[in-house]
């Protein structure tokens, strides 16, 4: 028996026609993608173009994100294809449509941890995944780390291969042979999609994670590294997740050289890997690294050849309902924010003028878990202020944010005072957020109110499912 | 048609043009990358400083990229004073 | 008025202005000369006077570098920054004791005419050329409102029609004249800028040069540089504990004339120089 014998006996399939007459997609299912390729996604393209085909009609896609690649899917929103969306973040057209009008129902916008919640508790009933993989074997067995588009941790397909009805995977390699490293085990999946290319994985690094050489972040870095050396927490031995992005670089570099200095290591590094990240595991800053994200296609070497470079999925990275998920013993994070408040409440979502421009990512998971978490943010962006009196929408509540870091000035919680004792006692000044709120008008002087109407746009979610805050339409 | 200009269409920064009009009004032009947000602010910064310089004939464009108020004061005011300089005979279009 | 860091911000870009003092400098120096072209003169002195109105410099000590004194603009400069919350003006490419006699000249108008409290507006020059270096000593002389001098190597060197080195060789008279005839009448030398921004080991290395001349700062042109030339230009931990050991001993005795210290005599001319890094650098810590 050769191998295209072999194929045509199994559940591999190199056409869309045959892989729907197998696995019919119907009206008005729930289908859904991962985001690890990021910008370089080709996948969610070849799939929902061939489903557009079929003529099916009322999806609802529910991916871990979209971005800007993921343009298209405006017009299949148009025509019927696409009913609803649940995701982590939008872009581009799809995020300007959500707000102009375009869509029918409201997005529903959840954190990483809260998405897993939602598919092992039954609230988000997914009839078929269509999860990329670098690499498959003809018996279902799938990784991303093998394959010319390997990029790197598989962590959000693999939660979802376990848990919808029906999971096809999606690659542009056939092994020969039974994979050696498998990140979804071949019973969970019910049909192996072979395309000509999964995607580019150099979009993998495309999407708030350039770094662009500022020197304002340089001072921001400065002072959030001097912050969590100073904050009380004992450094050694403890789990950090610094985020991804020009200040967290430059904040792990400092880190890497007191680390070092004084014989520390880091237990765990968390988030999203980037090389950086794999550079200060082989220098012994970090112990190990926890990789649910892959932020670079070179950490497929990482994950294949050292230990300590865990692929985790997305239950282990932040299920609210899995108390042993890694966020619950971070003991640090740095996360970003578009706008803060005087009550310390966080949006990371959208702009001031309203427009959806990011993602919630782990966001609300890891400021909820993490002994301390520090924001890190200009004060000011283009003369938009960041910190205002209130939010123009609550992703992450105030109560799980203990310190603001800015290019102007840190702020730290009046109810942590502990973190202020530790931080004045050795030398570094802190203020009250409202003196950091009046520092920003100075410059920036107080801004319009942007009127919305009472359209629901969008919902957001918390990590246990309930509503955080609501997204509305622009006037 | 006199008219003269400063500043520049980059981040952070506003090119703003001033005209001599034949009508007793200001008539303001706002485009902005914040608009939403600090257009009541731009207009505010340019008719005080239009007022304090006594200048009831004019129309100004803004074509700002996020400037605070001190430069749009600033190049405002340069502006004003190139055309000043141009004379009545000149068109100048910096 | 000492500054170890003294940072150049371009000034017609509002973006730098306006966040110029979050860096650390211990001084800035807003910038209408060589960083503007001709055209644009205007626009930067409204730009920076109405920076110097409406923005919050404290925390750093404020420059302005004007246009030379034989240029049209100087006047206008002038002008438009007194009596705003600068500590100065910085005036390049001074040659002759003539123009140090005019710019305080044209400072005490300015003051008068703005009713400011006389003296309140301090200068700087560069000197940027041989002749300027050899007229040093009636420059120094020239004035008390001027507090130091500063030295500008690209134009030196093209006046001299040599080759800028990173070594420094071709400087080294300049410095060291600069350096001598500021200390001599009580003036400051700043060093001259360091180009390149991706070189840390150079800046470093340069700063130690200038040092060594007696200089106690430089100038900079990138945020990137400061922490370099801040911790060059200040003494260094073992010397300020070891300064704070030496005043507190000397209080202990009683405040002799002379007395031993580890072995080592100190009598006045050593403790003085113990009591400026206990002054500006040990004071407030707590052992």
């Amino acid at each position: 028996m050769n191998f295209t014998d072999v194929i045509k006996l199994n559940k591999v399939f190199n056409s869309f026609e045959e892989l729907f007459r197998e696995i019919p997609v119907n009206d008005g299912m729930t289908i859904s993608f991962h985001h690890h390729l990021r910008e370089g996604d080709a996948v969610m393209f070849q799939v929902l173009k061939s489903i557009q085909k079929t003529g099916v009609k009322g999806i609802t896609l529910a991916c871990t994100s979209l971005m800007n690649t993921h343009d298209f899917i405006a017009d299949m929103i148009s025509e019927g294809t696409v009913s609803r969306i649940q995701t982590s973040g939008l872009k581009g057209k799809l995020a300007a449509m959500a707000l102009n009008g375009g869509m029918q129902e409201p997005v529903i916008f959840r954190s990483h941890g809260s998405r897993a919640r939602a598919v092992s508790d039954g609230e988000l009933k997914v009839d078929i995944a269509f999860i990329a993989a670098s690499a498959a074997d003809m018996f279902g067995n799938a990784n991303a780390i093998d394959g010319p588009n390997a990029f790197g941790s598989l962590g959000y397909g693999v939660w979802e291969a376990q848990n919808a009805k029906k999971t096809v995977i999606v690659t542009d390699y056939l092994s020969r042979g039974i994979l050696r490293d498998i990140s979804i085990s071949q019973s969970y999946v019910d049909a192996v999609m072979i395309v000509p290319a999964i995607g580019n994985t150099a979009g993998v690094k495309e999407g708030s994670l350039k770094e662009r050489s500022n020197p304002r972040d340089s001072v921001i870095a400065a002072d959030v590294a001097k912050t969590i050396i100073n904050c009380g927490i004992e450094l050694d031995q403890s789990g950090i997740q610094m985020g991804s992005g020009s200040v967290s670089l430059q904040v792990g570099r400092y880190l890497s050289g007191y680390m070092k200095e004084r014989d520390k290591k880091f237990k765990f590094g968390l988030g999203g890997i980037t090389q950086d990240l794999i550079d200060m595991l082989n220098n012994g800053t970090f112990e190990s690294l926890l990789d649910v994200q892959s932020f670079d296609p070179k950490a497929c070497n990482s994950i294949r050849n050292n230990k300590n470079h865990h692929e985790i999925d997305v239950n282990t990275y932040a299920n609210p309902l899995n108390r042993s998920s890694a966020v619950n013993f971070l003991d640090i994070a740095v996360l970003s924010a578009t706008e803060i408040d005087t009550d310390w409440n966080v949006n990371v979502l959208t702009g001031s003028n309203g427009s959806i421009i990011g993602a919630i990512g782990g966001h609300q998971d890891v400021a909820a878990a993490s002994k301390i978490t520090i924001i890190a943010a200009p004060l000011f962006r283009n003369r938009i202020g960041v910190i205002r009196k209130k939010v123009t929408t609550v992703v992450t509540p105030g109560e799980n944010i203990d310190i603001l870091v800015t290019d102007f000035g840190i702020a730290v919680k009046e109810s942590r005072q502990d973190i202020i004792k530790n931080l004045t006692d050795n030398g570094i000044k802190v203020l009250k957020i409202e003196d950091l709120y009046k520092k920003c008008i100075s410059f920036t002087s107080e801004p319009c109110t942007v009127r919305f109407t009472d359209k629901v746009a969008a919902i957001v979610q918390t990590p246990d499912g309930k509503v955080q805050d609501y997204i509305y339409k622009k006037v | 048609m006199k008219s003269a200009s400063c500043g520049r269409t980059k981040k952070g920064d506003v090119l703003i043009t001033v005209s001599r009009i034949e009508t007793e009004e200001v008539v303001i032009n706002i485009k902005s990358t914040v608009k939403e947000l600090y257009a009541r602010e731009i207009e505010r910064t340019v008719r005080e400083e239009l007022s304090r310089a006594g200048k009831t004939s004019m129309e100004i464009t803004v074509d700002d990229y996020g400037a605070l108020d001190f430069a749009i004061k600033a190049r405002l005011i340069t502006a004003l004073q190139r055309l000043e300089e141009t004379g009545d005979d000149k068109n100048v279009l910096a | 008025m000492f500054w170890r860091s003294i940072m150049y911000v371009p000034g017609n870009t509002p973006s730098m202005i306006q966040s110029s003092m979050i860096y650390g400098a211990d001084a800035i120096v807003l910038d209408l000369e060589d960083s503007v072209e001709e055209s644009e003169k205007d626009s930067a002195r409204n730009l920076v006077s109405c920076a110097l109105k409406m923005l919050d410099f404290s925390g750093t000590d404020v420059f302005v570098r004007t246009n030379s004194v034989d240029s049209k603009h100087f006047q206008r400069d002038l002008r438009a920054v007194a009596g705003t919350c600068i500590y100065g003006i910085r005036v390049p490419k001074v040659q002759k004791a003539q123009e140090i006699v005019y710019i305080d000249q044209s400072i005490t108008e300015i003051e008068n005419e703005l009713s400011l409290p006389g003296g309140i507006i301090k200068f700087m020059v560069s000197i940027e050329s041989a002749l300027g270096v050899i007229n040093i000593k009636e420059i120094c002389q020239a004035s008390t409102r001027l507090i130091g001098v500063a030295f500008g190597a690209e134009d030196f060197t093209y006046d001299m029609g040599v080759k800028r080195t990173k070594e420094g060789n071709e400087l080294a008279f300049a410095r060291s004249t600069l350096a001598l005839t500021a200390r001599a009448y009580g003036k400051i030398a700043i060093d001259c800028v360091f180009s390149d921004t991706k070189d840390p080991e150079g800046l470093r290395k340069d700063c130690e040069i200038a040092r060594s001349f007696g200089m106690t700062g430089k100038s900079v042109i990138h945020p990137g540089q400061i922490e370099v030339v801040n911790k060059s230009f200040s003494p260094s931990d073992q010397e300020i504990g070891q300064a704070r050991r030496v005043i507190e001993l000397y209080k202990k005795l009683g405040c002799p004339g002379v007395f031993s210290f580890e072995g080592n005599m100190v009598d006045l001319p050593v403790l003085k120089k113990y009591q400026r890094i206990y002054e500006l650098y040990g004071r407030d810590k707590v052992e």
